[in-house]
């Protein structure tokens, strides 16, 4: 009897044993499905918005997407049938513009276009996004911005790409290594608060493809621009005030024939206007320059996507105007992408940040040449900054470049944390002027309208990295003893992985008789 | 004791119970696919090409000119300032179009004369833009003043604003009771479209 309380009481033990070991594996187990499922994809907040694109739009055809002049090939807006975009399971609409892969000027205004599929939607929380390019073996796939790390995932045999994003962008794949057919997606965040038809001040268009040549907006509108709208004409002010574009669709230029140096018809120009507001809006195929004010004040750039490709392209250019801030924008641009210039009036306080730049001509961000063509007195650029720019691409001429062809002052210009995926300055007829960095004061039979030279003082460059491409040189070069650059500062200059800290190490050609109190650390 | 080990084991057996029942019941794996409400899919219109916006068709405008026959064609015409090429006589050249037209500095009052070469009798005057619609409805502010000898002038119609829309032919007509005068003159004081006043064309017209 004795013996049996016994046997009963170890076996109670062991049980007991057993039982907290048994509770400690199910307590473990629980952590690490916890932490298991933690690290899952919770698409249960993901929301999306997706655009059909016209109906009306044709099919890209290999016809289409041949390299050929603007008067050799049918220029309009197509859709895109060669490159598919699926998000999240649904598939989105592609368009086809234009773009323009030529590295030097043609003179007839007619250099051959190429083709470029672009599509966007809005999200919130997840987009799990997936390209098929069944026409193309894929070798390798970068994904612009860079720094957000996207690693995609390849199927070589199915001909897919995916990947995942979490923050609202514009997001460029480029296929192989080559800007041939690299697909632009304009990720946009959840629309709030849209006007809706009706509502008092707003032109509103929706959906569908319409033909308005021009839209002249008067103080106080709101033109809205719904998603899956294509409008083919421009949007302009003169002398207007509160002023707002803005909207998800597509401002389209392809049905007009390209300026040719004669009749501009340019897709955004709001001048002598006072609190201009364009947010998100894309603008393609514009037939010269894209979005321009001239003596405009207190105007907001925000979101703005555009590529250009037809002679004068220039992205977003601004002459003459104070207080502006043009952020979170993309531009892609067979021209100068931002530039200041001076028509009338001084250059004051304009702020660009976090935009996105891919220049397949001329600039990327470029202050000049033209500094005081109205030709008064003190003519002054001043209070100038870009910060957080990436420049996808810069093919031609120099990535940061403050020309003086006038006799303004130049001063108070900063270029702050400046990232250059792919430096090809020098490409084609480029190599005039080569420059990653290029401070120059110069006479010029194209741009100056004054006969006495200026000055640049005080441009500071804190943080320029080069992360691939070629290691070319820079130029500081004013045009006198009495017209000078004076008090530059470069900090943080990185070049292929190579940190400069001498103006030897970066190959710098300085003038030594025009520029006083030049420093690099 | 053993009571103590008994109730721990039965203890045990339900904390195990427990433990399991939460691994197997309360740990769920988050959707891996979007909910098909939280998608919006903005559909297009039907439509097999591009299409003109019905909010932006207008009527077309019929123009009526003023009776009689415009004088001031061609004329002498001077200007207190003009900006760039837009000088005074493109004011009288008979086309609206591209860069014929006039335009003043922004040093208000502008005026715009015209000599119509003789005295004559007119009844009514037409200020006409170029009626394309990137020129913008916009208002200018003027008056008319008369001039036998082109230094005496005297007030035919006080300063008002008018309304020039491309919707509406982009022009002002101005009629008056009939005047003998041999230069007739703007005087500009407002244009809410640019810098200074602007006219393409200023007719005179004489019965």
């Amino acid at each position: 009897m004795k013996k049996r309380k016994m046997i009963l009481a170890v076996a109670e033990w062991l049980l007991l044993v057993l039982l907290l070991a048994g509770g400690a594996w199910n307590y473990l187990r629980i952590q690490n499905r916890v932490e298991q499922v933690s690290k899952m994809v919770d698409m249960s907040d993901s929301k999306l918005v997706l655009y059909e694109g016209p109906k009306s739009l044709k099919d890209a055809t290999p016809e289409d997407l041949k390299p050929a002049s603007e008067t050799a090939r049918d220029f309009t807006l197509k859709h895109c049938v060669d490159t598919k975009v699926s998000v999240n399971g649904y598939d989105c609409y592609v368009y086809d513009t234009n773009v323009n892969h030529n590295r030097v000027w043609f003179g007839d205004y007619l250099p051959p276009q190429s083709r470029t599929p672009i599509t966007y939607f809005d999200f919130e929380g997840i987009a799990r996004i997936v390209v098929t390019v069944p026409d193309m073996a894929l070798d390798s796939v970068k994904i612009s911005p860079v720094s957000y790390g996207i690693e995609p995932v390849i199927d070589q045999v199915n001909h897919t790409v995916s990947f995942t994003v979490t923050q609202p962008d514009n997001y460029t794949l480029t296929f192989n290594a080559s800007p041939s057919r690299a697909l632009h997606i304009f990720a946009n965040p959840l629309e709030l608060n849209a006007p809706k038809a009706g509502d008092e001040n707003v032109v509103y268009i929706g959906p569908g493809e319409w033909n308005i040549d021009a839209i002249m907006l008067e103080d106080n509108q709101t033109l809205y621009l719904a998603g899956g709208a294509v409008v083919h004409g421009i949007i302009q002010s003169n002398y207007g005030m509160n002023i707002k574009v803005m909207g998800r669709g597509i401002l389209d230029g392809s049905t007009f024939t390209g300026w040719q140096g004669k009749n501009a018809l340019v897709p955004l120009k709001f001048d002598f206007c006072d609190k201009v507001t364009i947010e998100d809006i894309i603008v393609l195929n514009p037939n010269a320059w894209v979005c321009s004010a001239n003596t405009s004040s207190n105007g907001t750039i925000d979101g703005l996507r555009i590529i250009s490709s037809r002679p004068n392209g220039d992205g977003i250019t601004l002459q003459s105007c104070q207080n502006y801030l043009v952020q979170n924008c993309f531009v892609r641009s067979w021209d100068d992408s931002l530039v200041i210039k001076n028509y009338t009036g001084d250059s004051k306080n304009i702020t660009f940040r976090n935009n996105q730049l891919w220049t397949d001509l001329a600039q990327s961000m470029e202050i000049g040449y033209e500094t005081n063509k109205g030709k008064k007195e003190n003519a002054r650029i001043s209070g100038i900054s870009f910060e957080n720019i990436t420049v996808l691409n810069n093919f031609h001429k120099p990535v940061i470049s403050v020309h003086n062809a006038d006799d303004a002052l130049i001063t108070d210009v900063v270029f702050q944390n400046i990232i250059v995926e792919n430096a090809q300055m020098g490409s084609g007829d480029g190599d005039e002027i080569p420059y990653l960095i290029d401070f120059n004061i110069a006479q010029s039979s194209n741009w100056s309208s004054t006969k006495e030279r200026g000055q640049i003082r005080k441009v500071t460059i804190d943080g320029v990295k080069v992360l691939s491409g070629r290691f070319n040189p820079s130029r500081i070069h004013g045009f006198d003893a009495s017209h000078t650059v004076e008090d530059i500062t470069i900090r943080n200059l990185e070049i292929l992985g190579e940190r400069i800290t001498s103006f030897e190490q970066g190959k710098f050609e300085i003038d030594e008789t025009s520029t006083k109190d030049l420093t690099i650390e | 004791m053993k009571i103590v080990r008994r109730i721990l084991i039965i203890l045990f057996i339900l904390g195990n119970a427990g433990l399991i029942y939460y691994y197997q019941t309360q740990i769920k794996e988050p959707p891996q696919t979007i909910s098909e409400a939280n998608v919006t899919i903005v559909k297009a219109i039907e439509q097999t090409e591009a299409q003109e916006h019905p909010d932006f068709i207008k009527e077309e405008y019929q123009l009526v000119l003023p009776e009689g026959e415009n004088v001031a064609l061609g004329k002498k015409i001077t200007a207190s300032s003009y900006t760039q090429v837009y000088n005074a006589p493109k004011a009288v050249d008979g086309s609206v179009d591209g860069a014929s037209y006039w335009e003043g500095k922004s040093d208000y009052p502008n005026t715009l004369t015209v000599d119509l070469g003789a005295p004559s009798k007119i009844h009514a005057i037409r200020l006409a833009l170029n009626p394309l619609p990137i020129w913008g409805k916009r208002t200018q502010t003027l008056a008319v003043n008369i001039s036998k000898d082109g230094e005496n002038y005297t007030e035919l119609v006080g300063t008002k604003q008018y309304i020039f829309d491309p919707d509406y032919g982009n022009e002002v007509q101005i009629s008056f009771h009939e005047v003998e005068t041999q230069f007739v003159q703007l005087v500009i004081t407002e244009n809410s479209g640019a810098g200074g006043g602007q006219v393409a064309e200023f007719e005179v017209y004489s019965k």
